[in-house]
């Protein structure tokens, strides 16, 4: 009987378990910041951070661990907590050499997502001057107006999930049903946008 | 407009709509504008998604933080080692996988189904939907009384009863959540009752060491295929 079990994930169980649907994923994934929570005190010692600046990157590394394992690029050659470290190790030093070069922006520049090089070449170069003409600021603000559903339908394909996977967890009856609904979302999304470009 | 583009990046165009697709995208201004849309859309709702899920870590790494720290003597150590390997090897043979505690499955759960309450936009004068209100507002105690008062007024509202229960348990109220969720458990001619899980959710939190009850309840709700028995069955570490 596994009810009241305390003992530290296996690495099978939280990858497993990040793969898992709804509620098991959050609780894993919240297990996962548990059980490596000491990481941000070791980087108070080791970098001299503060805690505060420690637990920032911590949330940081555990969610680009949960989006390595989703993209399928965490291949199981380590284990997870030598690949969670290695990867706040760089995410310490990139935040160190920022603020001692003193290139820390408020403005980051947006990083181009993978499947944009998917386009061809000649549509590429367009592409990139009108995705840098958007204000992403303003569209996130824009995705928190959106309903409560629209939201959480929106977030989870921004995360990469495919509608089979929305759809199941937010309670439609097929992927097609879920597809229909997050295209309208998107819709409403672009018209807020463009009454906000409008009148600004 | 956007229907094709999402086709386009899931690989669900045919090769001639997709090749269409690619001619236009260089001189059609708006479908390149559509592109771009969608492109930084998805971006920002990853950043949105990111925020989110940052700031409930920062609510957990509070928790965490404040979690007392027991300082226990060398003997003790070691007896608790002992008594650890033999627990371990118990488990082991019962099971290979070790699943998550039962604590951070609650927490979770009352995360993502007891943060907010659906409320209707058209029903500004329901009582009902102004303790809602007041609910996603974190006005706790003032939802509280409303949902006693529609009680009081009608015993077996169902939804009253259910969410007097939810906020009782927002409240840390467990044993007047156990209570409001076993009546709710008990109103039979409802199609969808998640009461009997819900009193174990609150059990879990009321009484921890009481595992024997709570997972009399949980098996309740799986051998009567009740609302929630799938999260009954993680819980109880069973297959499907």
């Amino acid at each position: 009987m596994n009810l009241f079990s305390r003992v530290a994930l296996s690495d099978e169980a939280i990858l497993s378990g990040i793969l898992g649907d709804g509620i098991l994923q959050r609780a894993t994934e919240n297990k996962l910041y548990e059980q490596f929570f000491y990481f941000i005190k070791d980087a108070t010692f080791k970098h001299q951070l503060s805690e505060d600046e420690a637990a920032s990157l911590y949330s940081d590394t555990i969610l680009a661990f949960i989006e390595n394992v989703r993209n399928k690029n965490f291949e199981g050659k380590s284990s997870v907590k030598t690949y969670l470290y290695q990867i706040f190790s760089n995410k310490c030093v990139d935040f160190l050499r920022k603020i001692t070069t003193n290139k820390m922006s408020v403005h980051e520049t947006q990083p181009m997502q993978e499947w944009i090089f998917s386009l061809p070449d000649n549509s590429k170069s367009i592409l990139q001057k009108l995705i840098s003409d958007y204000d992403v600021v303003v569209l996130k603000e824009k995705v928190k107006l959106l309903g409560e559903k629209c939201q959480q339908m929106l977030m989870a394909w921004g995360e990469g999930y495919a509608d089979s996977k929305i759809a199941q967890d937010l309670g439609y009856q097929t992927a097609n049903v879920a597809k229909v609904s997050r295209l309208r979302c998107l819709d409403k999304l672009r018209d807020l946008y463009k009454i906000e470009r409008a009148n600004p | 407009m956007l229907a094709q583009i999402d086709k386009y990046f899931n690989n669900e165009l045919s090769p001639i709509e997709r090749q269409d697709f690619e001619k236009r995208l260089p001189t059609d201004s708006e479908l390149a504008n559509a592109v771009a849309f969608y492109a930084n859309t998805r971006a920002a709702a990853q950043q949105v998604a990111n925020d989110t899920r940052k700031s409930e870590f920062e609510v957990l790494r509070k928790r965490l933080s404040n979690r007392p720290i027991h300082r226990i003597n060398s003997l003790l150590w070691i007896s608790g080692i002992t008594a650890s390997l033999i627990l371990l090897m118990g488990f082991w043979w019962f099971s290979h996988t070790p699943i998550l505690d039962s604590e951070v499955f609650v927490d979770t759960y009352v995360q993502e189904y007891f943060e907010n309450l659906p409320v209707k936009m058209d029903a500004q004068n329901d009582s009902l939907q102004m303790g809602l209100r007041l609910f996603n507002e974190r006005k706790f105690s003032n939802a509280q009384t409303i949902f006693e008062d529609i009680l009081r007024r009608k015993n077996n509202d169902s939804e009253a009863v259910k969410y007097a229960g939810i906020t009782a348990f927002r409240l840390q109220n467990y044993n007047k959540a156990v209570m409001l969720f076993q009546a709710l458990s008990q109103q039979k001619e409802l199609f969808f009752n998640p009461g009997k899980f819900y009193e174990a959710l609150a059990l879990m939190k009321h009484q921890p060491m009481n595992k024997k009850e709570v997972e009399k309840l949980l098996k309740e709700v799986i051998d009567n295929n009740l609302e929630g028995n799938k999260e009954a069955r993680k819980i109880l570490g069973k297959k499907k």
